[in-house]
């Protein structure tokens, strides 16, 4: 009977211990340097990991935990350089892909906090603000997500104008046309929250932006759709 | 000096007589035993009145002691003076003797008539002259009787018992013709002689003014008063004793009456009109109640206001106990009403003058008491009479219990009355009882009884038979029915040659299912459990908000299960569930018809189709059918066979996909299997087709970080959503569908707004995932068609 027990009981710290195993420690302390510098000697590196990415998070749903340790390594060899911010961007998108776990999620959102608290000025930190937002409204926390949204109109409108943000979609490897028409994302997507928020009017509103704002874009298209 | 004179005698007498007793008295011993006698009899007498009215050994010893005494004293001077001196020496015990007395003197009395002892013709309780000579007048007149023993005179408590032999003027009268007219009367020339005298006598006591006479005087008295009338009338038919003459109830009716007219005390009136009444109550070989009642009114009408409390009761408990025989006659057992008011004014008047008596001295306790039972419940006649009767007869049944309950706690188990009323209370709760029903069958008009699961067509006619479980007498018995809004009762009638069996015919229209007045949206709900990965929570859930979250109204909840798990298919009154056939996917909706019948119910769907529909189950990509545990494909519904199902909601894999037509990312089912569902759609008012275009979350199907499934969480956040719909809004169906879906098991969800007529474009609603910024994401997009 005892032997039954501690089999037993084995088992379970067996099967327990596993499911830990699944589950990595995100690093949330790099001690990246406060003033970065371009350095094009990590350009191709973090090319190699930025096309790694976009293929991680199109095909699947879940934490890469191969992609986020040469990430970390990454980030660990440069800190003080631009691209490791690119680089801590990607470990937060990962952690906020559908299946992750709501620790990544936690990490990712201290993460997000930290780009936008730390580097604000860089493109990356800007776009954390658009990631920060995306989480609120994953956790229904629409009205804050708006709120957000509004109150860094300003920083969100400069993105588009900003000398950085053209070099960092290629370094991410991010190629779709619209991605360039940041404000026709902006309106969409206060669109589509006050519409979730049964607000139509403001979604009507919103909508009506991109369509005339952006008529070539892909969000004009569906928010004609979403208005008719 | 008179004076000295007459105390110098009188003590003279005395020493003589003293003296002359002195000379023979009773030895002391025999003495001590005659008085020790005289003492017993007394005692038993006193003993018996007072504790033991019916120990017949008692007075069978009484009557020993009596003849034992009257021997004595008869037969020997020294023992009566004895006798005279323990009366005198003991005066409180005198009327103990009365009894004894009676005898003593009458024969004493005998004998000096007879003259043959002539030495107690002067016997020193009655203090006459020995030497007068009595003419026949003197011995009516004078004769001394007094009255048998009655074991009742105790009737009145007040009364003392020293006054219980006491005897009027009147009643020495009445004793005395009585006892001359058994003595003297002897043929017919003496009944000849005296009779006229003595019916004068009669006339004269009856009618007079001394009212000394009790009941039991004057009956005695009509009855003998008949007898001298019957027998001058025609003296052929007299015979010995006078008082046993025969004659007609009618004739004596007759003759009493007339006394009654004549007679001038209320008294007597009433004595002779109750005996009237008595005589058509025992009317042989049928009591005559109405004849018995004519009297009573009679009797109440000229006599109420005169005569004693006792009376008037006994005039109200005739009136109404004859009133109560003459309530319902057999064969029919109708209630006459006016038997019936007269029956229950007279018997509740006498409640009204019994009840405040309970706890006075006016009439014996004992005697209220059963006066009360009477007037509630009567054995003491078959059939018993009373209250309970009445409202027994009226089929008052809770009324009679009630009656019943009263003169139960008025009397104790062992006592007839208590024992007949506990019974009869029984009985009569058996009556009260509601009928007890053992089916209801509801037949169609086929006569083929309707089985669980059927759902039926209104504007039909059906056939509803109710089963009793023992047979019954009633022609008709009622059952009530009730919809969603409707209600009332059908009127069942008994079968010819079925004791056990009612039947009805009724036709279900309009005015029963079907009415929805508040125009509330109605919802049907299936759920099919194929595997053992499914339940029925999703479906538990949907039911549960639609009902209380949005005021919708139930249409329905079918269910189906294979591999052996259980579902919930029963007939049950308060959540019934019916089982998924074709039939009811093509019914997509019921309205239940609840009938009740005593403790047997049953429920009946009818086709009356819900607004909204909810399948949970498998769903096929190849073809778009729900394949539970029979497959319905869209081609299954005629044009506008679906006429008022607005929105479905298909839980289920893949039947609403148009990816390959579309062209939309992430489709995988090149068939297009939604086409059938938008082109229902478009031939029925069927216009929001909630679902999925690939995998559907599984019942069971865990989400992470909690314990609720994925499709308990779609479907509260889908109510929620609904809910949150600005007022005066159109319902976001397919919008607040893909909402509910915005999570990572619903991703796959999709939404079909078919357009209002062929020329409105029908749109597309899906999710893509995207990745602006590099930010993983995703997007409801619609596309129009």
């Amino acid at each position: 009977m005892k032997k039954i027990i501690l089999i037993t009981f084995l088992v379970c710290f067996m099967f327990v211990n596993n499911s830990f195993a699944n589950t990595i420690e995100v690093e949330l302390n790099y001690g990246l340097l406060p003033e970065l510098k371009y350095d094009p000697n990590t350009i191709k590196e973090i090319k190699i990991l930025s096309d790694e990415y976009v293929k991680t998070i199109k095909e699947r749903d879940n934490f890469d935990s191969v992609l986020y340790y040469k990430l970390n390594s990454f980030i660990k060899n440069n800190k003080s350089s631009l691209n490791s911010l690119s680089a801590l961007y990607m470990i937060i998108g990962m952690c906020l892909l559908d299946e992750t776990d709501e620790f990544y999620l936690l990490n990712g959102e201290k993460l997000i906090d930290y780009l936008i608290n730390n580097y604000s000025k860089h493109i990356q930190g800007k776009l954390a603000i658009i990631m920060k937002a995306t989480l609120l409204e994953k956790r229904e926390m629409n009205l804050e997500a708006i709120q957000l949204l509004e109150k860094n109109y300003e920083v969100i409108l400069s993105i588009e104008n900003d000398s950085s943000f053209q070099p960092f979609l290629d370094e991410l490897n991010l190629k779709e046309p619209d991605n360039k028409y940041m404000m026709a994302w902006y309106y969409y997507y206060l669109a589509n929250i006050f519409s979730k928020l049964k607000d139509k009017n403001n979604a009507v509103i919103n909508y009506n932006k991109v369509i005339k704002q952006y008529p070539q874009t892909n969000f004009a298209k569906e928010a004609k759709e979403k208005i008719k | 000096m008179k004076k000295i004179i007459f105390s110098l005698v009188l003590l003279i007498a005395i020493f003589i007589n003293s003296f002359a007793l002195a000379q023979c008295e009773i030895p002391k011993h025999k003495k001590i035993c005659f008085r020790w006698l005289l003492k017993e009899y007394a005692c038993k007498i006193v003993g018996s009145q007072l504790a033991a009215k019916n120990n017949t050994q008692n007075y069978y010893d009484i009557d020993g002691l009596r003849k034992s005494i009257y021997n004595k004293v008869i037969n020997s001077k020294l023992y009566y003076i004895e006798y005279v001196n323990f009366i005198n020496e003991n005066p409180r015990l005198s009327a103990v003797y009365a009894e004894l007395n009676r005898l003593i003197q009458k024969k004493i009395k005998y004998d000096a008539l007879d003259k043959a002892n002539p030495i107690l013709i002067k016997p020193a309780m009655i203090g006459r002259n020995a030497n007068y000579k009595l003419t026949f007048n003197d011995k009516i007149l004078h004769s001394f009787s007094p009255p048998p023993m009655r074991k009742d005179n105790l009737f009145f408590e007040n009364k003392e018992e020293s006054n219980v032999f006491r005897t009027t003027a009147a009643q020495e009268m009445a004793y005395a013709i009585f006892e001359n007219s058994e003595n003297w009367i002897n043929d017919i020339k003496s009944l000849q002689e005296y009779g006229p005298l003595i019916v004068t006598r009669l006339e004269t006591l009856l009618t007079g003014n001394d009212d000394g006479l009790d009941f039991d005087n004057v009956d005695d008295l009509l009855i003998l008063y008949c007898g001298f009338k019957v027998a001058l009338e025609n003296p052929a038919s007299y015979s010995k004793p006078i008082d046993q003459i025969h004659f007609s109830n009618t004739k004596y009716i007759d003759l009493a009456l007339k006394i009654y007219e004549r007679a001038v005390l209320p008294k007597y009136k009433a004595f002779i009109i109750l005996r009237i009444i008595s005589i058509h109550q025992c009317n042989y070989p049928k009591p005559n109640n109405k004849k018995a009642l004519e009297f009573a009114l009679k009797a109440k009408n000229d006599l109420y206001n005169f005569v004693d409390t006792e009376t008037k009761i006994n005039f109200l408990y005739l009136i109404a106990y004859n009133a109560c025989c003459c309530v319902a006659q057999p064969p029919s057992w109708n209630i006459n009403q006016k038997y019936y008011q007269i029956c229950l004014d007279h018997y509740t008047a006498m409640l009204d003058i019994l009840k405040p008596m309970l706890n006075s001295r006016a009439l014996s306790q004992e005697k209220i008491k059963e006066f009360i039972i009477k007037a509630f419940y009567d054995i003491s006649i078959a059939p018993c009479v009373g209250l309970v009767t009445l409202y027994a007869l009226s089929k008052n049944f809770p009324e009679a219990i009630k009656s019943l309950d009263i003169v139960i706690s008025m009397t104790s188990p062992g006592e007839d009355v208590h024992d007949s009323a506990v019974k009869y209370r029984e009985m009569l709760l058996n009556y009260i009882k509601p009928l007890e029903i053992s089916d209801i069958k509801f037949l169609s008009s086929n006569g083929q009884e309707v089985k669980w699961g059927e759902i039926l067509e209104i504007n039909q006619e059906y056939t509803i038979q109710a089963i009793t479980k023992v047979p019954v007498s009633e022609p008709s018995i009622k059952i009530n029915y009730s919809s969603n809004y409707g209600n009332g009762n059908w009127d069942l009638k008994k079968l010819q040659n079925n004791d056990t069996t009612y039947q009805a015919t009724v036709k279900i229209d309009s005015s029963i299912i079907g009415l929805n007045p508040d125009n509330k949206w109605r919802f049907v709900a299936f759920d099919y459990l194929p595997d053992a990965q499914s339940n029925l929570g999703d479906s538990k859930l949907f039911i549960e908000k639609a009902k209380n979250q949005l005021g919708y109204i139930d249409g329905g909840y079918f269910q189906a299960s294979s591999s052996g798990i259980p579902n919930e298919v029963k007939e049950d009154f308060s959540n019934p569930v019916l089982p998924i056939t074709k039939e009811a996917f093509v019914a997509a909706g019921v309205e239940y018809l609840k009938i009740e019948a005593g403790n047997i119910k049953k429920i009946i769907p009818f086709k009356n189709q819900a607004n909204m529909l909810y399948y949970s189950g498998h769903g096929s990509s190849s073809d778009g059918s729900l394949v539970a545990n029979v497959a319905f494909n869209p081609i299954d519904i005629q044009n506008n066979e679906w006429a008022n199902l607005r929105v479905i909601i298909i839980a289920g894999c893949s039947v609403l996909s148009l990816d390959n037509q579309l062209q939309t990312p992430g489709g995988g089912y090149p068939k297009d299997p939604g086409i059938k569902w938008v082109d229902l759609g478009k031939r029925s008012n069927l216009k929001y087709f909630l679902g999925y275009r690939k995998t559907a979350p599984r019942d069971n199907q865990p989400t992470g970080n909690t314990t609720v499934p994925a499709s308990k969480i779609i479907c509260n956040n889908f109510f929620k959503k609904l809910q949150d719909t600005t007022t005066g809004l159109r319902m976001a169906w397919c919008s607040d569908w893909m909402g509910a879906n915005r999570n990572k098991n619903g991703w796959n969800a999709c939404a079909i707004e078919v357009g209002i007529d062929n020329n409105s474009t029908n749109k597309y609603h899906y999710w893509i995932k995207t990745f602006w910024y590099g930010v993983p994401d995703h997007d409801e997009i619609i596309k129009t068609f």
